[in-house]
């Protein structure tokens, strides 16, 4: 084992000394610094005006057609939408409702509503451009809602003066106790991006090393003096301490930015998640897998080739399988947001390539089920085992060959041999 | 200690690299391992060292097979490797630490030998400063810091200056005075003639000479005469069958034939005195190591065609 460690140490020196390590660091802290100074004011912002005590004016909540088919069940309907703010066109057949629509599609319109007669209360339609933008259709149903009873209230003969006392309704204001499933998707998105760089970076600077020892004829020198297993165990074990390290000391450094920089008064748009001990620790595991295993397939690459203009011909397989692992997790997780229950992201769960970043995901919103986890955990390490076998016996066959690109056919007959 | 090589043998595909090489190193010395480009030379080390699995035959360090660890062989590959990026001191005490030296010992290894070949003052420096002769002389001490008993140097004097060669021939000496086994291949022939006791000379993976050098040279007899003689002697020689092969400002060079060579060297002495001509220099020579190399090489192609 002291020649692995002592590959590793020369391997972490040897990293930490580069112009690209400091390069980064500096990127790196530069971002956080400029993220802490950004996110008080966007967390400002992000609480919206406070309504003032007695102030009626409502903002403009845009342009809305109204067609009435109920027969008039909502008398003031055209005068409510006003008031709340509304510019109100009233439509007088159901003829006028396309060229409506088509207003919506270019723009110049934002909500189109159809009252319809129902039982005891009449229905309401209510069409947007599409899911993200338009009028607010509960603002709508509210201020025809109020109308309604109004309407009603009224014709049960209930005085002015005693309808005066419930109508106009409170200002409502939404706010937030616990911001946790934002914090957390937030939270759990970067880490994502935070592991796929540190895996992915981390990975490829294995691979050029390999190269670069065998292009300059290093290797020979080494080979003689260590076993390629421990070779290759060792530069794994040294620049994933240097991923290890850059990455824990990223976070530490964000999390005492925000700490530091960020006056506890500044309301923001998501909370640092809580993480749990055992979280942080599997989230750790999965780090240290997901880079051995993205590494051992680099080296690899590294070590089928002589000439380093050579080395990004032979890592596109991996950077493929790693960008596909990494883009199919983070999908899946967005889609399924952090409820973990729908099968596509269970099953990135459990593949051993995506779950390097789908499960920390999981772990930050407290929603993994520690079965699956178990399961995922199992078969990455498992994976991970296959791999290093493969790979190490790849890298004592391939690491003295020179010449052209090793194919798969020159492999396998190089291994039969070893 | 002795080296032991039996019938070993490599082949890539079809191509046999190496054909049932035999050989042992049985005192310490330098042993000469030579032959033409793609002979096979680097793929004998290669799978001497581990470094290749051996399609036959078997490499028995003090009778048993060579470890890939524990042994303490240094090993100095044709292609110059060190990292260009990384001071002298610190990638020296790196390779001493993979072959298992303690820290303190590898650094003061490092020191003595850095010392020794004159480089001292390069050790804080990164590799790549430094001129192609000392980078050489780094790769030197790389391969000897943890003090090996098998030393296997291939083309050492590749791109030397003659100061720095010199240096490299005299450190070379000492390690064989001072009982070290090393195998050198080159194609420096002049060196592997000063040094070698033994030889073997590889072509296309085969063994077409082999043995003790002094052996193998008086086997020729003598082939050459060296004289420095006015030139009205030099035409007096082709009457005795001797044939000017060159002539310098000062001496020429004249082939014997190959029977009765030493007669019809005396005869044309004898000669030369009778016309009372006194020659400078007269000397009768073994064929050089580079003449019996030309030729047994052009003997194994020859061969080779014929077949």
């Amino acid at each position: 084992m002291n020649q692995v460690f002592t590959v590793a140490a020369f391997t972490l020196r040897d990293g930490v000394r580069k112009k690209a390590f400091l390069v980064t660091n500096i990127i790196l802290v530069l971002t956080v610094l400029v993220a802490a100074f950004l996110l008080p004011r966007i967390g400002n912002s992000a609480g919206g005006e406070e309504p003032t005590d007695g102030d009626t004016s409502f903002a403009d909540e845009g342009v809305c057609y109204l067609l009435d088919a109920s027969g008039g069940a909502i008398p003031d309907a055209a005068q409510a939408l006003e008031l709340g703010g509304f510019s109100v066109t009233e439509l007088q057949s159901a003829a006028q409702m396309e060229n409506a629509r088509e207003k919506i599609k270019d723009d110049e319109a934002d909500i189109i509503i159809h009252i319809l007669p129902g039982g005891d209360a009449p229905e309401l339609e209510a069409y947007t451009k599409d899911m993200l933008t338009g009028a607010s259709v509960s603002v709508v149903a509210e201020l025809l809602n109020d109308a309604w009873r109004t309407a009603r209230l009224r014709a049960a003969g209930v005085p002015e003066g005693e309808l005066a006392l419930v109508l106009p309704g409170m200002p409502l204001r939404q706010l937030y106790v616990d911001n946790a499933g934002v914090s957390n998707l937030v939270a759990g998105g970067a880490l994502m991006f935070l592991m796929f760089f540190a895996i992915y970076y981390y990975g490829m600077s294995v691979a050029m090393s390999v190269a670069t020892e065998k292009s300059s004829r290093v290797m020979e020198t080494l080979i003689v003096s260590a076993r390629p297993g421990r070779i290759l165990l060792g530069k794994c074990l040294g620049s994933g301490a240097l991923g290890l390290l850059q990455f824990a000391g990223l976070i530490l450094f964000a999390v005492g930015s925000v700490k530091l920089f960020i006056p506890a008064s500044v309301e923001l748009p998501f909370a640092l998640p809580q993480l749990r001990a055992h979280s942080v620790i599997l989230i750790l595991l999965y780090f240290i897998l997901g880079y051995a295993l993205f590494a051992l397939l680099n080296s690899v690459c590294g070590a089928m080739v002589s000439k380093m203009e050579d080395l990004n011909a032979a890592l596109m397989p991996v950077t493929l399988i790693t960008m596909a692992s990494f883009y199919g997790g983070y999908f899946t997780n967005l889609a399924g947001g952090l409820s973990g229950t729908e099968s596509g992201g269970k099953l990135t769960l459990l593949i051993p390539f995506t779950s390097p970043f789908s499960v920390p995901f999981q772990l930050l919103g407290d929603a993994a089920d520690y079965k699956t986890i178990a399961a995922s955990l199992a078969l990455l390490a498992a994976t991970v085992i296959l791999v290093a076998f493969i790979s190490a016996r790849i890298y004592a066959a391939s690491v003295l060959h020179y010449g052209g690109r090793l194919r798969l056919k020159d492999l396998k007959g190089m291994l039969g041999k070893n | 200690m002795s080296l032991e090589i039996k019938e070993l043998t490599k082949r890539f595909g079809a191509k046999t690299a190496v054909d049932a090489l035999s050989l042992s190193l049985r005192e310490p010395g330098v042993y000469g391992l030579i032959g033409t480009n793609g002979a096979g030379k680097t793929t004998t080390i290669r799978m001497l060292l581990g470094m290749l699995p051996a399609d036959g035959g078997s490499a028995l360090w003090n009778g048993a097979a060579i470890p890939q660890s524990g042994l303490r062989y240094g090993y100095m590959p044709e292609e110059r490797g060190i990292y260009m990026k990384t001071r002298v001191g610190e990638q020296l005490v790196y390779f001493a630490r993979l072959r298992g030296m303690r820290k303190a010992d590898a650094m003061a290894s490092a020191d003595r030998l850095l010392d020794r070949l004159g480089v001292a003052e390069y050790k804080s420096m990164l590799a790549e400063k430094l001129s192609k002769g000392n980078q050489q002389k780094i790769q030197l001490i790389a391969t000897l810091l943890h003090d090996p008993d098998l030393l296997i140097l291939d083309e050492p004097f590749s791109g030397l200056d003659p100061l720095n060669t010199q240096l490299f021939r005299e450190l070379i000496e000492e390690l064989a005075s001072k009982g070290k086994y090393i195998i050198l291949s080159s194609h420096q022939m002049a060196v592997v003639e000063e040094y070698c006791r033994e030889i073997t000379l590889l072509h296309r993976g085969k063994t077409i000479l082999q043995g003790d050098l002094r052996r193998i040279k008086a086997g020729y007899g003598h082939t050459k005469l060296v004289v420095a003689v006015p030139d009205a002697a030099l035409d007096m020689a082709q009457s005795f069958g001797l044939r000017v092969t060159e002539r310098r400002a000062a001496e020429a060079d004249l082939a014997l034939p190959p029977q009765d060579a030493d007669a019809r060297a005396e005869e044309y002495l004898k000669a030369m005195l009778a016309a009372g001509i006194l020659p400078a220099k007269f000397q009768l020579s073994e064929p050089t190591l580079h003449e019996i190399f030309i030729e047994k090489v052009g003997e194994a192609v020859e061969g080779g065609a014929a077949a």
